[in-house]
């Protein structure tokens, strides 16, 4: 899984939102708003985080069984797919 | 026919020095009465390319001259951000010193429901920028200016007044006021910004806005777009 470095992602009151970089990208796009999982996985992600590392930065962060993290974690990476935030290596 | 020449003034935006450089009447008659002795922040000035690109982009409607004066306030304003400054599409209007600015997608009733404040407080309401004002944080606190560009009427001030509140302007059949969370926010001002190409600009608005939802209160205002409206808001912002 490839990270797109081409956002930035910063908190405006109590949310997470991700802008893209360049007048192009955002004109695709949009500013997205991310839930508090999407933008811990992202970061973490963003920081060079395995997919294990990151599910154990969620199990500090939420009080969940690693089932749910699990879960939680790929429905994350799902949405950022669909932003174009991460994209597969192949 | 020989292009037009440069000439440069410092105008003061917002509290901010700024060289201005154009070549265009248009943008000479913007600037008159807002120039300032004071150093200057920065500067900003359009090419041939970006006027070119400002025609695309406004779908060849206007001349080079408008064109101009639409650039210079786009590379203002973007130029704010360093000096926590930003440009809001909003009608800022101010009632006993103090400014509050609707937001709203072009179309809305934005200039119509500012007008009707205006006819309501009377003396007591003063037109700070009828489109494009811009925000800006001095020592923590939130102000809304006027700048010199105010449309064909010339209406606004070049003087800035803290901000009361930030209004979410919608239709609606009846007039109703109600505190605006951090969604309703986000969903809205977006559109409503220039987001910047640089990361650390687009950082810098990010966090101006941060900054903006915590200082400032936020209402979602339902207007009828009947002159009551203007008294309905109001009175609901500022019930104690």
């Amino acid at each position: 899984m490839k990270v797109n470095h081409n956002f930035v992602l910063r908190r405006v009151g109590d949310r997470s939102v991700a802008v893209p970089v360049g007048g192009a990208c955002r004109a695709m796009q949009g500013v997205v708003k991310l839930n508090d999982t999407a933008a811990l996985v992202w970061q973490s992600l963003l920081d060079g985080d395995t997919e294990e590392q990151t599910i154990a930065k969620m199990l500090a962060e939420y009080d969940v069984t690693d089932e749910r993290a699990r879960a939680a974690y790929h429905a994350a990476v799902a949405r950022l797919a669909e932003i174009g935030a991460v994209t597969d290596d192949a | 026919m020989p292009d037009p020449q440069y000439e440069e003034r410092t105008l003061l935006i917002a509290g901010v020095p700024v060289a201005v450089a154009h070549r265009y009447p248009l943008s000479a008659w913007v600037c008159a009465g807002h120039e300032t002795d004071q150093p200057t922040r920065f500067a900003v000035s359009a090419t041939d390319a970006e006027l070119a690109a400002e025609r695309d982009r406004l779908e060849g409607r206007f001349g080079p001259d408008a064109c101009e004066a639409n650039c210079l306030y786009r590379k203002a304003a973007l130029g704010m951000l360093a000096d926590d400054g930003f440009l809001l599409h909003a009608a800022a209007v101010a009632v006993d010193g103090w400014g509050y600015v609707f937001t709203a997608p072009s179309g809305t009733g934005k200039s119509t429901h500012a007008g009707f404040w205006l006819r309501e407080f009377g003396p007591r309401a003063v037109m700070i920028n009828g489109d494009k004002p811009i925000l800006r944080r001095v020592d923590g606190r939130f102000y809304v200016c006027g700048t010199p560009w105010r449309g064909k009427e010339r209406l606004g001030t070049a003087e800035g007044v803290p901000l009361r509140a930030v209004c979410l302007l919608e239709r609606g059949a009846e007039n109703a006021v109600a505190p605006a969370d951090t969604d309703a926010v986000l969903d809205k001002i977006f559109r409503q910004v220039l987001l910047p190409d640089e990361p650390e600009a687009i950082v810098r608005q990010l966090d101006l806005l941060d900054a903006l939802l915590r200082a400032v209160p936020a209402y979602a205002l339902r207007c009828n777009l009947s002159p009551d409206a203007a008294r309905a808001a109001y009175d609901g912002m500022n019930r104690t």
